[in-house]
């Protein structure tokens, strides 16, 4: 009986310490979402932040609309075939730099190049009416005639 | 690490992608669903060909688990024998392993199914455990392929469709499959305790019953004896012999002689019992 009364205590305790890695769990897969969310937005928006040591001279010119040979240029790197599938880390271990200064650089000549060369402004989007608003009657505006 | 295999895959490509999934299936501590992320993403800027990238990774992650099935069914067999017979491990007992291997057995295509595409981590263990368990190895091909199927579906497709922000769709991925891994497990122990709170309670009431079961033998048996008294009683009047031995109840203790009957004695030439020093009675059953 007593060590029944022990076996159901450890069960218990195991319980809690589950039930405690499954907050942890679930408050971590909140943080991942908001920071997927993010990050999604901020590439939509062409927010220089969101550039990574995995992206590549090819991937940043393709997402943030950039000539590659500007940010070869700007990165003091020569533009060949054998360079287009180096990553930003990949750069920076060749030039002896740390990856976040190499970020830095490429973040600067991006902002450098939109001054000159600004993003086309996306239209915003209309409306589309709604098969509702279309069935409400019409309501006579002030001064005018309802036919 | 990462960094190191995303080099790998942008510069060797599709060879580079084939090894490292391979070996990832196979147990090894690297993360090959996150590669397929980044190939997925690869392709969106057309380094790399979604078409080729799905039957090349498919065929590196099927592979990879065979090759985990196949040391747990050449190694593990030994291995679990050996822990059977040295018994070095205090807690693993025969029974404890023959409950986890019909366990195991009941719900292994769905383990290894589910560990394809969603409790990602499991997926080494699971395949050398079905190879140790010795599960049919076409019913275990079925499941696998099946499950990387989605798996491989569902990385490249996740990673193809957000290129940019394919690390964070990874990691939310593998947050929730950690999610979901510890959900299971505490559903699991939440019916496991329940379950043993309530075997617990029939136990006491079964003590209970144990009691009062005792008390019906004691009484069956003095029941038994009065019988024998009587019948004793009739045997004496018809002269018969009369032989006393001890009787121990079931509670233990000494309670009464119990009367064997020879058949045609006389009843002065009754035997005691060795108990029985002597009998100055002429009546043995006196003593009784």
């Amino acid at each position: 009986m007593r060590r029944d009364g022990a076996t159901i205590l450890w069960l218990c305790l195991l319980l809690i310490l589950v039930l405690v890695s499954l907050v942890y769990t679930f408050v971590e897969t909140v943080h991942a979402a908001q920071g997927f969310q993010q990050q999604y937005r901020a590439v939509r928006m062409h927010d220089v932040s969101a550039i990574q040591p995995w992206m590549t001279v090819h991937a940043i010119s393709h997402f943030y609309r950039v000539p590659e040979d500007y940010l070869y240029k700007s990165l003091q790197v020569q533009n060949s075939t054998s360079l287009r599938h180096d990553t930003l880390y990949d750069i920076a271990h060749r030039k002896k730099q740390p990856v976040a200064r190499v970020i830095d650089t490429v973040q600067d000549a991006i902002e450098v190049y939109r001054k000159t060369h600004p993003l086309p402004a996306t239209p915003t989007p209309k409306p589309k009416p709604t098969p509702r608003s279309k069935a409400l009657p019409r309501l006579p505006t002030p001064g005018g005639t309802n036919t | 690490m990462n960094m190191f295999f995303i080099s790998a895959l942008q510069h060797y490509g599709y060879p580079a992608l084939w090894l490292i999934v391979f070996v990832a299936a196979a147990g090894a501590p690297v993360s090959g669903s996150l590669l397929l992320f980044a190939a997925g993403a690869f392709a969106a800027l057309g380094d790399l060909d979604i078409f080729i990238l799905f039957p090349v990774a498919l065929s590196a992650a099927v592979l990879g688990d065979n090759l985990g099935y196949f040391i747990g069914r050449r190694v593990g067999v030994s291995l679990l024998a050996r822990l059977e017979r040295q018994k070095r491990i205090r807690w693993i007992t025969p029974e404890s392993l023959a409950q986890g291997r019909e366990y195991f057995r009941r719900r292994a295509g769905w383990a290894v199914f589910i560990t394809r595409f969603l409790i990602v981590a499991l997926g080494g263990p699971i395949n050398i455990l079905a190879g140790l368990e010795e599960y049919a190895y076409q019913k275990f091909l079925f499941w696998d392929i099946s499950g990387q199927t989605i798996s491989v579906l569902m990385s490249l497709g996740l990673g193809f469709a957000f290129a940019a922000s394919w690390e964070e769709a990874a990691s939310l991925f593998g947050a929730f499959s950690s999610f979901v891994l510890v959900s299971l497990v505490a559903i699991g122990l939440f019916v496991f305790v329940i379950r043993r709170l309530r075997s617990s309670v029939p136990s006491s009431r079964g003590k209970s019953s144990k009691v009062s079961a005792v008390d019906t033998t004691e009484e069956i048996e003095a029941n038994v004896i009065d019988q024998q008294i009587t019948e004793a009683q009739a045997a004496l009047d018809g002269n018969k012999e009369v032989v006393l031995s001890p009787f121990q109840s079931t509670m233990g203790h000494e309670v009464v002689q119990m009367v064997h009957l020879n058949g045609n004695a006389d009843a002065n030439d009754a035997q005691l019992s060795p108990f029985e020093d002597t009998i100055d009675d002429p009546d043995p059953l006196i003593h009784l």
